[in-house]
């Protein structure tokens, strides 16, 4: 039985993809930034890379399966949806993950949005770049498991993706005991806190399947989204 | 028993990890067991007792009402249930119960949207709670924010006569998730008046041991120790912790030696545990602690500890300040976080905060104030005021240990403000006048020093809490007293061992270069024994003196910090006798090296200032403002929507554009003229939602065409959206959601605004919103970005 986890805990060093955060910014590859600009980009990595104390928990979970199709994952909580179906239809476990940047880098975009805003700006895609490469790096390390176990990981699916509801948020941390564990929390009207956090789903499937079951179609943004109207994908790109 | 806390006392080991074994679903709420299964509960508690536990925590730990909301029962039902049947299993073995306390779950405002008075509120539900069911204590555990611990303090000590146990949960950095440092922890809560702290949860206690030793250096009172069993692993898919009993039993030993004298274990411990403890240590002595706490005060994350100098910058003041009256009259917080801000920059340790004005209501801004300021920065504060329920209310909302400033030999001043020191745990500054005014010698404002510090000590505040101001008079009035303030400052070093507080500046009124003054008198009261100039940290030559004192003192180590300040220092080259004044040929458009639109454009605020002055030589301001910089705005916002440039240089053109218009503003208030005022737009981030990035861009792009902001902030409830549109007679409202969890917030808001009758038009914006969505739900306008909400500005308001 291959059930991957990760005690909550700091996260191991990652990278802060420069190339990403541009890219989250709008920045028309190939321009070259003004000098000014560029400095407060790189004082913008180089605050938050200090500020952010990543951190992240994951945890196994079996999966049942009711007459009509509906998942459920073991103690009850039930995971409502075509979308989530799909995604685990290989799976008979499932990990759940959760991972945050904690309180600081989120004070220090606060603090610049007051000194220079567009410095903060650069901050605040900086942060999201980041919690980005922590969860990459918290799927690799659980993958790996996976594979060593001769199984493999789907890739992250999160709540408010397609139909899977933003309702679920509360319960998955409590799954997860995230308020001890990394000290993630959500509002009443479930916003993560600190807010540079996010919590996803992976199912534990034979390798040789395909790992996504997702691309912009289940995505709620796709009306809006800049990267789709340039032809691009915002960086999940399905396999 | 009554409840001994410095003899060695023992408390029990983990709940939810025996609950999880009896069967418990993870994820379930482990206090409905006090209901639904209490036989299992209470032959947990007799377990603990039955290995040696003096005191068990009741199973009430998420009891309060948010957390038990999803289960219908009510925390009176599962506190009742749950503190009865902890005394059940007591009663046999003369054993205590405590009411248990962890984290509401949510985090506090300004990161989360929970209110400090929500949380207190919460708390204190469960504190009635647990005294009529008969708890004997009350134990706060687990907490990670400190002003959440703040809050569930004041709830037990305001709603009980209980003792009040606390512990914090600290990672491996000696910090807890939200940033709470140990010495943080430790002078607010001593301060709070609890009667043990500690630690407990997250690491095992060989992970606590350094701690634990960092934690004692900073209390007195008796210190808690209840950790994991070890780390957590999985094992078959459960979470199991990596350390036996006996393992633990020698982990927590080690802790006898740094004089802690309240054991127990927290998640992965068991009965076996806490026999084992107990086996390891009952009959050993824990061993003698001698710890005073130095001096020092502290915000949330910051320790400022009084062993050298340390600045209080004194900015934050209206007195004499017009733009600063003006700003505590509007509520405008931009204003006063910026003054809060350049002086941290500048190198202040810890900042004073008056907002006295006879026009305001001193008490709700105090309390404004000091929230918007520790929820950006994390300089410790000395909150200055005479009026007594100002300074509550300021001190009930700061989260850390502050400074009240002030009380003096004056005896009805000193019943006022002291007991109120006393109960938020601050530190105070005392003047050394009363009501015959100042005395003229050193010798008598030492005895009213002395008066002020026996009755400190008679409510039970420590003389370390204890500054001394001596207070500075005029030189140029009165010569001698400069002499007489020095005399006093070393007298009450000297006498009384007290800390010393001063503000410099007023010593060189009605003098010419008061810089060069307010330096030399600096630096000689910092030789007599100055701790804590209040002084303007902006002024470099200020700052410079406290470095060089700091050098010559001891204090900087190898010139470190000094060497550091310096390093890129050059002698200033001898000023010409006449000024050569060289004025740019003309600049107006393109022909200098640099044009305004050229500075604008590329983001380069403090060049578009100099320019924007130059060519007001020129132009007259309205000429400057339509000509020169609309224009120039317009062509970025253009180069904006053409994917010509990205978001941070559209931001940072406003940027600068905003530096230009505030000299262009000032050259017109010069002149007692009014520039085009146009009409104010309020700006919300909706209640519920916290992501306020967008709206402070929009805020940015529409204060450079000129309307003023009423920026009203995030998580802004319904009413005040409406009061605000109504009060200001607004006709434009822009609102912003990130979620769609929010959206009805939006929504109610529109509708709200609608029902007010309020004449205006709004227009949303936000991540999942469109153009459809925005009109479903009444908005008249839907804008993309900043640059289409500058459309909408000048489409509705010209």
């Amino acid at each position: 039985m291959v059930m991957p986890f990760l005690s909550p805990g700091p996260c191991p060093q990652v990278e802060l993809p420069k190339q990403e955060v541009l890219r989250y910014l709008g920045h028309p590859a190939g321009h070259s930034l003004e000098l000014e600009l560029q400095q407060g980009f790189e004082r913008a990595l180089e605050t938050i890379k200090l500020a952010a104390r990543p951190r992240m928990v994951a945890k196994p979970f079996r999966i049942s399966r009711a007459q009509n199709g509906e998942i459920a994952l073991e103690g009850g909580l039930a995971l409502p949806g075509e979308d989530i179906r799909l995604h685990l239809a290989h799976a008979d476990t499932c990990v759940l993950l959760a991972a945050t940047l904690g309180r600081e880098a989120e004070r220090q975009i606060d603090l610049m949005a007051r000194k220079r805003m567009w410095e903060s700006v650069m901050m605040d895609a900086a942060a999201t770049a980041l919690i980005e490469s922590v969860c990459n790096k918290a799927e690799e390390m659980l993958r790996e498991q996976a594979l060593a176990g001769g199984m493999d990981l789907t890739d992250r699916f999160s709540c408010g993706y397609g139909d899977l509801p933003l309702e679920l948020q509360p319960d998955l941390l409590r799954l997860l005991d995230t308020g001890r564990g990394i000290g993630l929390n959500c509002t009443e009207t479930l916003i993560l806190t600190p807010r540079k956090s996010v919590t996803a789903i992976m199912g534990v499937i034979p390798s040789g399947f395909a790992r996504s079951s997702r691309g912009c179609q289940s995505c709620r943004l796709r009306e809006s989204c800049r990267f789709r109207k340039e032809g691009a994908v915002c960086g999940r790109e399905p396999e | 028993m009554d409840v001994n806390l410095n003899k060695l006392t023992y408390l029990d080991g983990g709940m939810g990890t025996m609950l999880q074994a009896a069967g418990l679903p993870t994820g379930e709420n482990p206090e409905t067991y006090n209901i639904t299964h209490p036989e299992i509960v209470r032959g947990i508690h007799s377990a603990y007792f039955a290995a040696g536990s003096n005191i068990v925590y009741a199973n009430t730990f998420g009891a309060n009402r948010h957390k038990l909301a999803r289960t219908g029962y009510s925390v009176e039902q599962v506190i009742t249930a749950g503190v009865g049947l902890a005394k059940q299993a007591a009663s046999s073995c003369d054993g205590l119960v405590a009411l248990d306390l962890g984290p509401i779950g949510e985090l506090l405002e300004p990161m989360g949207t929970l209110s400090f008075e929500e949380a207190y509120a919460l708390f204190a539900q469960q504190v009635e709670a647990g005294v009529k069911a008969g708890a004997d204590l009350i134990a706060i555990e687990t907490m990670t924010d400190l002003y959440e611990a703040k809050a569930a303090v004041l709830a037990a000590k305001e709603h009980s006569a209980l003792p009040v146990i606390c512990t914090m949960t600290f990672e491996r950095d000696f910090r807890t998730f939200t940033g709470c440092g140990v010495s943080n922890m430790a002078l607010t809560m001593e301060g709070l008046g609890v009667d043990a702290l500690g630690v407990n949860c997250s690491l095992g206690p060989f992970e606590l041991y350094d701690i634990v030793k960092e934690l004692k250096r900073w209390t007195s009172l008796p210190l808690i120790v209840k950790p994991n069993a070890g780390l957590p692993v999985i094992q078959e898919g459960k979470t199991v912790y990596n350390m036996g009993p006996e393992r633990f039993a020698q982990g927590m030993e080690r802790f006898l030696e740094l004089g802690v004298t309240v054991l127990g274990g927290c998640c992965g411990t068991t009965p076996d545990y806490i026999r084992a403890l107990v086996a390891q240590t009952s009959g050993k002595s824990p061993a003698k602690r001698e710890d005073v706490p130095p001096a020092a005060v502290c915000s949330y994350a910051k320790t400022v500890e009084i062993d050298r100098v340390r600045v209080i910058g004194e900015r934050i003041n209206p007195t004499g300040k017009k733009r600063f009256q003006q700003a505590l009259i509007d509520g405008d917080m931009d204003y006063i976080l910026h003054q809060a801000m350049e002086q941290a920059d500048a190198g202040a340790d810890l900042l004073d905060v008056n907002v006295g004005l006879p026009q305001i209501d001193e008490k709700t801004r105090m309390v404004e104030v000091v929230r918007e300021i520790q929820g950006l920065l994390d300089l410790p504060l000395q909150l200055d005021s005479s009026d007594s329920t100002a300074l509550e209310a300021g001190l009930r909302a700061y989260n850390g240990k502050a400074i009240v400033n002030s009380v003096n030999g004056e005896e009805a001043v000193l019943d006022r403000i002291l007991p109120i020191v006393k109960k938020y745990g601050a530190a105070v500054v005392g003047l050394t006048l009363d009501q015959n005014g100042i005395p003229k010698t050193a010798g008598e404002r030492l005895e009213i020093a002395r008066r002020i510090l026996q009755r400190a000590e008679r409510y039970g505040i420590p003389a370390r809490d204890v500054y001394i101001d001596c207070l500075t008079l005029t030189v140029s009035a009165e010569q001698d007293s400069a002499r007489e303030t020095l005399e006093a400052i070393r007298l009450v070093k000297k006498e009384l061992g007290l800390k010393t507080v001063l503000g410099v500046s007023n010593i060189s009124f009605g003098l010419p270069n008061r810089e060069r003054m307010n330096q030399t008198f600096l630096a000689l009261a910092m030789s007599a024994g100055l701790d804590l100039p209040i002084i303007n940290p902006n002024v470099a030559s200020m700052m410079d003196t406290v470095a060089a004192f700091h050098v010559l003192s001891g204090a900087d180590k190898g010139s470190a910090d000094y060497v550091e300040r310096f390093a890129d220092w050059k002698p200033a080259a001898p000023s010409p006798a006449v000024k050569s004044v060289e004025k740019p040929a003309s600049s107006s458009s393109g022909t200098g090296a640099h044009d305004i639109f050229y500075t604008v454009s590329k983001g380069l605020g403090e060049e578009a200032k100099s320019l924007c002055g130059q060519l007001l030589e020129q132009f007259t301001e309205l000429e400057v403002i339509n000509d020169k910089l609309i224009p120039a705005l317009d062509q970025v916002g253009k180069n904006y929507e053409t994917g010509k440039i990205f978001l941070p240089q559209l931001i940072a053109s406003a940027e600068a554009a905003k530096a230009a218009f505030a000299v262009v503003n000032e050259s017109l208030s010069k002149k007692q003229l009014d520039g085009q005022k146009k009409e104010p737009i309020v700006l919300a981030t909706v209640k519920g939602d916290i992501h306020d990035i967008g709206k402070n861009i929009v805020k940015v792009v529409l204060e450079n065409y000129g309307y003023p902001i009423i920026d009203l902030g995030r998580d802004v409830p319904i009413e005040k959206v409406v009061e605000a549109v109504l009060a200001h007679k607004v006709r434009l409202v822009g609102l912003s959601a990130l979620m769609t969890t929010t959206l009805k917030n939006m929504e109610l808001t529109i509708k709200a605004l609608r029902e007010s009758g309020a004449d205006c038009k709004i227009w949303v914006g936000g991540a999942v919103l469109t153009p459809e969505y925005a009109k479903e739900i009444g908005a008249d306008f839907y804008a993309k970005d900043a640059q289409q909400s500058v459309q909408i500005a000048r489409e509705v308001l010209g």
